[in-house]
């Protein structure tokens, strides 16, 4: 197994400097994400309360399926667009809501665009990398992973918990909510993530199970031995923490941000607000919106998209806010690639390359940063050329926002858009 | 290294002494995972003494080898078995095994919209196709048969939502049609299956003029997914693709009827009625009107070309190798295995039979290493429990459509076109409480339990680790045991 960037060398290092000799290393990381045994883990997690803004909460929403970055945010004058793409660009331009004289926003995102007013938006244009994979599945490892050379195996997000991060007993440190799979950026062998789909089936039906479980999962043998151990472990302390939760109230019309029940990205950030306000310690987030993906008839499918990522996003950060929470939590998107800018025989796009990020809440400092795409200028595949590598957007929020050494995370530094205050 | 919590409490009980199934090595320091470079260096050991890989505790060794190493064909190749069964698999020897499940006959599933009302196919919903193939699966004589069925299920994976029911059930019924097939005939049938024409949108391409592009959703992953995976081609190949498959759409619908959509208001919607299962057709007007170059070969190429380009691609039959393995033989299988199956499957013209013979027959199916060495996906773990305490087929399937959503398994509902991640992909802690919360609930379902009697021999080939020992030695009522057992980490694995 290789060690693209040293972030495993310098864990290794910490288990030395902890006193121990810690066998796992690179065969650990190859089996994935298991933890590391309870006493390796109690003595390593003790030297890790670095630094950072200690309450600082970052939430990262995935737009599952390659999101249309050109109908996003919408370049407002750039005649080109009408032509690569008459039937989609022309409708969305003349809606869309104005950021400035270059930009707007998608039609179906009001209340982002009201924050945007109140200062608290920021987008980074034409995001990528290197010789960008067409693949959904090669590029999610990609930014999950934040390493284009498709080396590195742990997430971003679990190499950040587990650098940084006492997760060991604070399950809820690292949570993907309103999904059953661990989210594969917070994937890291030496740290502990929870799961929750959704708060009402996350327990054990009955207490004898709980107790047989709880017997039953120490030492497992076998490769998959410490996996199932420590997911076992995990369920049992997010049981403990989401004591502290208070139940969506019975019989509550509005249990998510949105009346559509399909929109499952506002009851998962509904369950998100829910664990910060409660303290339940709940420090990075991850949340999915599928459904991205529109090779046909994309409007209406975008349409709705766009609505359910606003009313999400929207009531999510006015319910931290009248709770008196906001001032240090980032919300930020990404998806695997943007779409081609020039449309199809189906009125949809194909699989595309860079696409603009967008940044919200408090601590973000208004503004477009980045360059603007050139769409005279594309690939031989017909895809934007990137301008801004996508672990700029990381190292910003790892320096800035978490207080987190961004090149121990990452390997190396990027340019730096200063979209944080 | 100090002695590990393990070593200091677990003794083995004075019965796993006598029969020797002992593997905990003595002096073994730590907890480690076995690392997948030293899996692959060590498969095909023809050694099958106990052994601790790394600092990994293994698995203790099976009591009885031969007939462990039968059990886990049967848990891999069905979705639960019965102690005659085993038995009369063990009588038989793991070839001739391996020989009658391949041969397994094919049976037609009862047929679900055999109906007087015509309409009753498109309103066929997700449980609906759920509980009759969940019925399917746990009565079948021909468990593999849908054990097959359930690999392509996942491999040329629709989804329900965008495909509707109607079709989902067609492409089902084409997948255990050929579930043994061959894959030309399978790559020909996914291209042209209404299901898949409409979940990667081919039936909306429209290739007749050469100034627009084409739609290369389905010729993507044709390419990436369903034959010989990511980077083996270039994206002009898939651009050739989309534009020489462009034309094929699903077929006109027979007729159409008027129902009422909505009772209070008498809201009336016209509904298409096909009346019997039918591939896409090809609408001339739509397809590319000149040469493509696909993968080293120009002309006016058709499916048929297209799927004979795929098929001589080196990649193609290790790709479809290695899935096999990942599913039946190993999470991560020795590339000496992977081109061992690929020869098989390219020497036999790509028949499925072969490519799963050569896989049970792998030296690295039976080697130590590969025991336990797959995690069951949800439906398998769900079917396995339910049928080891003898729930009702209706019962069971009832609860288990319960849990699909919890446990990370929809059927009819892949995450995405790559369908359901297996192994590792199936452990989280939301998944893990899911499957256990099942249990809880299968065991609170049938009263009275049947007697564990030698139930962890049945299930779990005696082979326990010391925690789960533990628990089944303190177990006082049939509950508990049954609790303890398919609560057990073992009983996750195959």
């Amino acid at each position: 197994m290789t060690e693209p960037n040293g972030i495993n060398r310098l864990n290794r290092r910490d288990f030395v400097k902890a006193g121990l000799v810690f066998g796992a290393g690179a065969s650990a990381l190859a089996a994935g994400y298991a933890a590391v045994p309870d006493a390796f883990a109690r003595a390593i997690y003790a030297l890790k309360r670095a630094g950072g803004r200690s309450d600082a909460v970052l939430v990262m929403i995935q737009l599952a399926g390659g999101n249309d970055g050109l109908r996003t945010v919408i370049p407002l004058r750039n005649s080109v667009l009408h032509d690569l793409r008459p039937q989609l660009a022309a409708a969305s331009i003349a809606k869309a809501l104005p950021m400035n004289n270059d930009f707007g926003l998608n039609h179906n995102l009001p209340r982002i665009a009201k924050l945007w007013d109140r200062g608290k938006v920021a987008v980074v244009e034409g995001v990528g990398y290197p010789q960008p994979s067409l693949s959904h599945f090669e590029s999610i490892r990609v930014w999950e992973t934040g390493d284009p050379s498709r080396r590195q195996v742990n997430g971003w997000l679990g190499r950040t918990i587990s650098r940084a991060y006492d997760s060991y007993g604070h399950p809820l440190t690292g949570c993907g909510c309103g999904v059953s799979g661990t989210p594969g950026s917070l994937k890291d062998v030496n740290s502990t993530v929870a799961v929750i789909e959704s708060q009402q089936g996350f327990g054990f039906v009955d207490d004898d199970l709980a107790a047989t479980v709880g017997a039953v999962y120490h030492k497992t043998p076998g490769l998959y031995g410490a996996l199932f151990d420590t997911a076992v472990a995990t369920v049992h302390q997010t049981v403990a923490e989401l004591k502290r939760v208070p139940a969506v109230k019975e019989g509550d019309p509005t249990p998510s941000y949105s009346k559509d029940a399909n929109n499952q990205l506002a009851a998962a950030l509904k369950l998100g607000a829910q664990l910060i306000i409660a303290g339940t310690g709940v420090r990075l987030l991850h949340v999915t919106l599928d459904g991205f993906d529109t090779h046909q008839t994309e409007l209406a499918a975008h349409d709705t998209l766009m609505t359910y990522l606003d009313e999400a996003v929207g009531g999510f950060y006015d319910e931290l806010s009248k709770q008196g929470r906001a001032s240090n939590v980032v919300i930020a998107t990404w998806s695997e690639f943007g779409r081609r800018p020039e449309e199809n025989s189906s009125t949809g796009t194909d699989h595309g390359t860079a696409a603009p990020l967008i940044l919200i809440g408090d601590p973000v400092a208004k503004g477009v940063y980045g360059q603007t795409p050139d769409l005279k200028r594309l690939d031989d595949d017909g895809n934007i050329k990137y301008t801004v590598d996508f672990r700029s957007v990381y190292q910003e929020i790892l320096d800035t926002h978490l207080g987190v050494d961004a090149k121990e995370i990452l390997g190396s530094r990027f340019d730096r858009i200063p979209f944080l205050l | 290294m100090v002695e590990t919590e393990t070593q200091k409490r677990w003794r083995p009980s004075r019965r796993q002494v006598l029969l020797g199934g002992i593997a905990i090595a003595a002096g073994v320091g730590g907890v480690r995972l076995i690392s997948e470079s030293e899996r692959e260096a060590s498969t095909g050991s023809p050694s099958l003494s106990p052994k601790v890989v790394g600092e990994v505790a293994a698995w203790p060794r099976p009591t009885d080898a031969e007939r462990a190493r039968i059990a886990t064909l049967l848990r891999r190749t069905t979705f639960g078995y019965t102690s005659a069964e085993l038995d009369a698999a063990s009588r038989d020897g793991f070839e001739r095994t391996v020989d009658r499940l391949i041969e397994s006959r094919f049976t037609e599933p009862l047929d679900l919209i055999k109906s007087e009302d015509p309409t009753r196919g498109a309103q066929l919903g997700v449980e609906d196709l759920q509980r009759w193939w969940l019925a399917q699966m746990l009565a079948s004589p021909a468990r593999f048969t849908e054990r097959m069925t359930y690999f392509w299920h996942g491999h040329f994976t629709s989804e329900v939502d965008k495909s509707g029911g109607l079709f989902m059930y067609w492409q089902n019924l084409s997948w255990r049609r050929m579930a043994f097939g061959k894959l030309g005939d399978m790559l020909a049938a996914v291209t042209v299956d209404p299901a898949m024409l409409t979940y990667l949108d081919l039936a909306t391409s429209d290739a007749s003029d050469p100034a627009q592009l084409p739609n290369e959703n389905y010729a993507r992953e044709l390419l990436e997914l369903f034959s010989m995976g990511p980077g083996r081609y270039t994206e002009a190949d898939v651009k050739a693709a989309a534009r020489a498959l462009s034309g094929w759409t699903t077929p006109p619908a027979d007729s159409q009827v008027e129902v009422v959509t909505d009772k209070d208001t008498g809201a009336k919607e016209m509904i298409d009625v096909w009346n019997r299962q039918g591939p896409g057709v090809l609408d001339a007007s739509k397809t590319f009107p000149s040469n493509v170059t696909f993968l080293g070969r120009s002309g006016r190429l058709d499916l048929k070309a297209i799927v004979g380009q795929v098929l001589s691609h080196p990649d193609t039959a290790p790709f479809i190798a290695r899935k096999v393995a990942v599913h039946f033989v190993s999470s991560n299988p020795a590339p000496e295995t992977i081109s061992e199956l690929a020869g098989a499957y390219r020497r036999s013209g790509y028949d499925t039979r072969a490519l799963l013979r050569a896989a049970f027959m792998s030296r690295e199916f039976s080697a130590p290493q590969s025991y336990r060495s797959l995690v069951k996906s949800p439906v398998e773990f769900m079917a396995g429990a339910a049928m080891a305490v003898g729930l009702p087929v209706k019962d069971s399937v009832d609860l288990m459509v319960g849990y699909g959503d919890a446990t990370g398994e929809v059927l009819f509902s892949p995450p995405n076109v790559a369908g359901w991640p297996p192994n590792r992909g199936w452990i989280s802690p939301a998944t893990v409480l899911a499957r256990l919360n099942f249990v809880g609930q299968l065991l609170s379902s049938v009263d009275p339990l049947p007697a564990a009697g030698d139930a962890t021999n049945l299930h779990l080939d005696g082979v326990l680790g010391p925690s789960t020992q533990r628990r089944l030695a303190a177990a006082t009522t049939e509950k508990e045991h049954w609790l303890a057992l398919l609560a057990s980490p073992e009983f996750q694995l195959k």
